[in-house]
């Protein structure tokens, strides 16, 4: 079936998914070739990369299904319909909010929408240090080229890049940091800022509009709302799937499916907490182990000018040595959200200080952290509730260090006055001469920066070894001979760069590996 | 609580600011909390309750942060905000839901110049689906 756009050029595929409210209360039984279990980044680029190939695919997603004509524009209303936890996602200590998406296509309909290919050094370490010569950039080179044109991906065009992307591009440059547009998939971008709430004119080419409907139009079937909790297993195969659909109501409705194959692409968070509720599959006992997530923060900077920076492109440019990810490595994305994300990512004070904080938000330079982290975290459950372990290693702290430093070096280039530091008390650097002496007397601890995840990672890692890893070079689980794991858990080691791409790029590998193996 | 930590943590009276009374700072923060886990939601009742009463068990004033005046409840504040981790774990999420329940007016965000949805109000068509991808010839997987 195909539908119209709205100008009735070319016919565009559409795509059908099933909601809980269309499952009777007694529940159904599905059989498939392969289920797939997750819509996001990975899930819809096997769901349509299989159904492409011939076969039977059924694709279950926990979140609901929101149309994007149904998004808002208004962040906390979008943390309520499409965040997983409604956006309250965090580690114990709770000062470090892991966000996801929870709806039918992922985390890609609430991202940025920013894309990197994953670094060349990166994907060679993963060769050296687990055996996995397969993701040698030569290798993966024709699948970043392929989901790079299916995605639309390319850099930023000059009349994407806002004033703050362009001052701290500059900035960058009178430093001698590297520096370029960002690139993303996006097409045709009405830079109305609001990406992560979700693109309501469908202009982001996330998973709700592209490998979804592609893999519906080729006959997949879809079912949101429905979670899946636990598996049939019989001489190391999962042979069926038990799932619970619940509907507005909050009634729960029986889902099984009978599947020769099982593709898990639940994300970093939910895959490991799925095969620790069924106790399976975790010989080497690393499953949920080795958690990152890339610790993000926002740094401000205040400039005579008005800048806008939540105004165009959510992210513009970066900045940073991505090529060569070590110690100390950062990247900073220039771009930021509204008066609530400044609020709640930076420290203005407390009365007239934060009021003449928050009225000058938009004289702020603005741009995001990102640094290489150890896989130091841990994620499981306990008495039924999801726990994430992770606290900023302490060498994962020099990089954050040095990620303060840079951005607040460039925004003095760029002609800001004074830089405010994402502590949770408020630090303010109020001249370039002071940058060293203020970020050099910050410590690492718990409750002291404001910290927002975007990238969770690492907790089903791939690698050569059974004992050293939960899942092989081609996505199969060790211990099981139909699963496979193909999402950001598998990633032996952080990227620095946004994961999404990659993602995408190592799911149309392994699907293809998996479609060529029957 | 609430409503006396946003008066003086968004003091509007005599700025551009939407008055924090004019905003449903108590119900917004209600639907945060609403999606919190049981064992979550206790951990974050205690921690109420500690800055609510901390006031008195420090020692500091002879009154809940809720009666206290305005200077007083900023000074407190401010006294958590570089305090030990547990204080600064508690006072950030009440600025925090504080912000969420202001913040997510709409009005309230364009006094600061921050434009709100604007896709409705600017008609901006949607592009749809994307079409079907062009099948190219396969890359070889490597083994």
């Amino acid at each position: 079936m195909t539908g119209t756009s709205p100008d009735n050029a070319p016919a565009m595929p559409v795509l059908q998914v099933r909601t809980p409210a269309a499952i009777p209360d007694s529940g159904i039984t599905l059989d498939a070739d392969v289920l797939v279990v997750g819509s996001g980044a990975s899930g819809a680029v096997a769901a349509y990369e299989l159904s492409s190939r011939g076969a039977k695919v059924v694709v279950l997603e926990a979140g609901p299904y929101v149309k994007s004509a149904q998004f808002t524009e208004r962040l906390t209303q979008s943390f309520d319909s499409l965040y997983e936890d409604g956006g309250n996602q965090a580690n114990n200590a709770g000062d470090l909010v892991v966000l996801q998406g929870s709806c039918v296509g992922g985390s890609t309909v609430i991202n940025a929408a920013v894309c990197f290919r994953a670094p060349d050094a990166v994907l060679e370490s993963w060769g050296t240090d687990h055996g996995l010569d397969n993701l040698a950039p030569s290798a993966m080179a024709p699948y970043f080229d392929k989901v790079e044109r299916n995605l639309h991906i390319q850099p930023n065009g000059p009349h994407e890049i806002n004033l703050n992307g362009r001052l701290i591009a500059d900035g960058a440059r009178k430093l001698g940091i590297h520096t370029a547009p960002a690139a993303r998939n996006i097409k045709h971008c009405a830079l109305t800022g609001h990406c992560l709430a979700g693109c309501k004119t469908d202009r982001k080419q996330s998973m709700l509009v592209t490998y979804l409907p592609w893999a519906s139009e080729l006959g997949a079937t879809i079912l949101s709302g429905t979670r899946a909790e636990s598996f049939e297993v019989r001489d190391g195969r999962i042979t069926e799937v038990h799932a619970i659909a619940t509907d507005a109501d909050g009634a729960e409705k029986p889902v099984n499916v009978k599947a020769g194959l099982v593709v898990v692409a639940a994300g970093a968070i939910q895959t490991p907490l799925l095969f620790q509720r069924n106790a399976l599959g975790n010989s080497s006992g690393l499953i949920g182990h080795n958690f990152a997530c890339h610790p993000s923060t926002a740094m401000l900077g205040e400039h005579p000018d008005d800048i806008y920076s939540w105004l165009g492109a959510t992210i513009s440019t970066y900045a940073g040595n991505i090529e060569d990810p070590r110690e100390g490595s950062y990247l900073l994305e220039a771009g930021f959200l509204g008066p609530l994300s400044i609020s709640t990512a930076s420290e203005g004070g407390v009365g007239r200080e934060y009021v003449e904080f928050i009225e000058n938000a938009k004289k702020n330079l603005a741009a995001v952290t990102l640094i290489h982290d150890h896989n130091v975290g841990r994620v499981y459950s306990e008495n039924g509730r999801k726990r994430i372990d992770y606290e900023l290693d302490d060498r994962d702290f020099k990089s954050l260090q040095e990620a303060f430093r840079a951005a607040a070096n460039i925004y003095f280039a760029a002609g800001a006055t004074r830089v405010f530091l994402p502590t949770t008390r408020r630090t303010v650097i109020e001249g370039s001469g002071e940058v060293d002496s203020v970020v050099n007397s910050l410590e690492n601890g718990k409750h002291l920066y404001k910290f927002t995840s975007y990238h969770p990672q690492g907790t089903m890692r791939m690698g050569r070894d059974p004992k050293a890893s939960v899942v092989g070079p081609d996505g199969k689980m060790h211990d099981l001979d139909n699963v496979y794991v193909i999402d950001a858990s598998l990633f032996p080691s952080t990227l620095l760069v946004n994961p999404q791409e990659t993602v995408y790029a190592m799911a149309t590998y392994l699907s293809e590996g998996i479609a060529a193996r029957g | 609580m609430f409503e006396r930590f946003a008066e003086v943590y968004i003091p509007t009276e005599g700025t551009n600011l939407k008055p924090v009374p004019e905003v449903p700072v108590l119900d917004n923060i209600d639907r945060v909390l609403g999606h919190l886990d049981g064992p979550t939601l206790d951990e974050v009742h205690t921690g109420l309750k500690l800055f609510d009463y901390g006031s008195i068990v420090l020692g500091l004033h002879f009154a809940r942060f809720g009666n206290l005046t305005p200077e007083d409840r900023t000074h407190y504040i401010r006294r958590w905000d570089g305090g030990g981790e547990t204080q600064r774990a508690i006072v950030g999420l009440i600025k925090k839901l504080v912000a969420f329940g202001y913040w997510q007016d709409v009005e309230a965000a364009r006094r600061v110049g921050y434009q709100g949805p604007v896709s409705e109000e600017a008609k901006i068509l949607s592009l749809g689906n994307a079409p079907m991808p062009v099948i190219e010839p396969r890359p070889e997987t490597p083994t």
